[in-house]
């Protein structure tokens, strides 16, 4: 006797069908993924603006829906993953951002989906973090899983979300090229307006009541927040800051956050 | 301690489920728990009320001394079937 799960039940997640020709939008969470999920979206169909209420189907998150809504996607399929390092990922673009950017973002994201409560402070908060007490684990052991397994290969693309906020379109070719789509300038500068922080804080504002991610959460804090980089500075205390310095300090060096 | 056991009902039942976790977590350090994030997944992820209605049930505690009836306990249920 073969016993299964009904699959309904499962979100794709870990069990999700791989095809040969999927390519991955990896990150921690908080990272930039689904800007760069606006923005491949808008580059690889320019007639269709990408709304959230439509993203499940273009860019669709591994976590959000089943493995069979997964198959009726047309291949190839773009993915949203926040998974450590997976060898049945043929294709993965790979976005890091400042960890202490990412705890705050993280945070707030945290008070917005009720996973924590209101006086559920910042700097507790950071101990989970760098503890790894949180959905999808450590940020040290997500990028360096990745970067040390993947980032000799060929079908492995790295973005930093700083360099995107600094030069995004120099980044949205890089993706582009990965992808191997063509682009005219055109299409780039009307992806990036598209993807724009202040277009997708008003596509929020629209349409978090059909998102899967935030129709369960509080309409009072944001999904798309301040969408820059240094944010930490003005809202992780001292002690968490150099926690989270002292316990990822070679990796931050290496990507020049330190 | 009286202990009621009761099938999922709305989504109501979700946020109750959703916050005796995180209360659980705030009070005590357990060497692993269950984020609320995977539960929002399990329920909402398409939201089939009734998968839920059959998967989902919880246990209330009706003798509490604040006098309402208060959530001790869920469970989901992750069917298999034999083929």
């Amino acid at each position: 006797m073969i016993l299964k799960e009904i699959p309904s039940r499962v979100i794709a997640a870990r069990s999700i069908t791989v095809f040969p020709d999927d390519t991955f939008i990896v990150s921690y969470p908080r990272s930039g993924n689904t800007w760069v999920r606006f923005l491949i979206g808008n580059l690889v169909n320019p007639s269709e603006p990408v709304g959230f209420a439509d993203i499940e189907k273009r860019v669709p998150d591994i976590y959000r829906n089943n493995n069979s809504e997964l198959q009726t996607i047309p291949r190839p399929r773009l993915l949203k993953s926040h998974e450590y390092v997976n060898a049945r990922y043929s294709r993965v673009i790979y976005i890091v951002r400042d960890p202490r950017d990412v705890a705050v973002s993280y945070y707030h994201y945290h008070l917005k989906q009720r996973w924590v409560e209101d006086g559920h402070g910042l700097d507790r908060f950071v101990q989970d973090f760098v503890a790894g007490d949180l959905l999808y684990g450590a940020w040290n052991r997500h990028v360096s899983g990745w970067l040390q397994s993947r980032q000799e290969n060929g079908a492995f693309l790295l973005i930093h979300y700083e360099t995107m906020l600094v030069y995004p379109e120099i980044e949205i070719r890089k993706i582009a090229h990965f992808l191997g789509i063509n682009t005219t300038q055109q299409d780039i500068d009307r992806a990036l307006d598209l993807s724009s922080a202040i277009n997708m804080r008003r596509l929020e504002q629209d349409q978090s009541n059909i998102w899967r991610t935030t129709q369960l959460s509080r309409k009072d804090i944001p999904f798309v927040r301040v969408a820059k980089a240094g944010q930490w500075r003005s809202e992780l205390s001292r002690d968490s800051a150099q926690l989270i310095e002292s316990a990822w300090r070679q990796l931050m060096e290496d990507f020049h956050y330190l | 301690m009286n202990l009621h056991a009761r099938p999922y009902r709305d989504a109501t039942d979700v946020a109750r489920m959703r916050q005796l976790l995180v209360a659980g977590r705030q009070v005590t350090t357990f060497t692993s728990y269950m984020h609320p994030g995977y539960l929002d997944w399990d329920t909402h992820c398409p939201n089939d009320e009734q998968e839920n209605r059959r998967d989902l049930r919880l246990w209330k505690r009706i003798d509490a001394d604040e006098g309402q009836p208060r959530l001790e306990a869920s469970a989901c249920a992750w069917r298999a079937t034999a083929s």
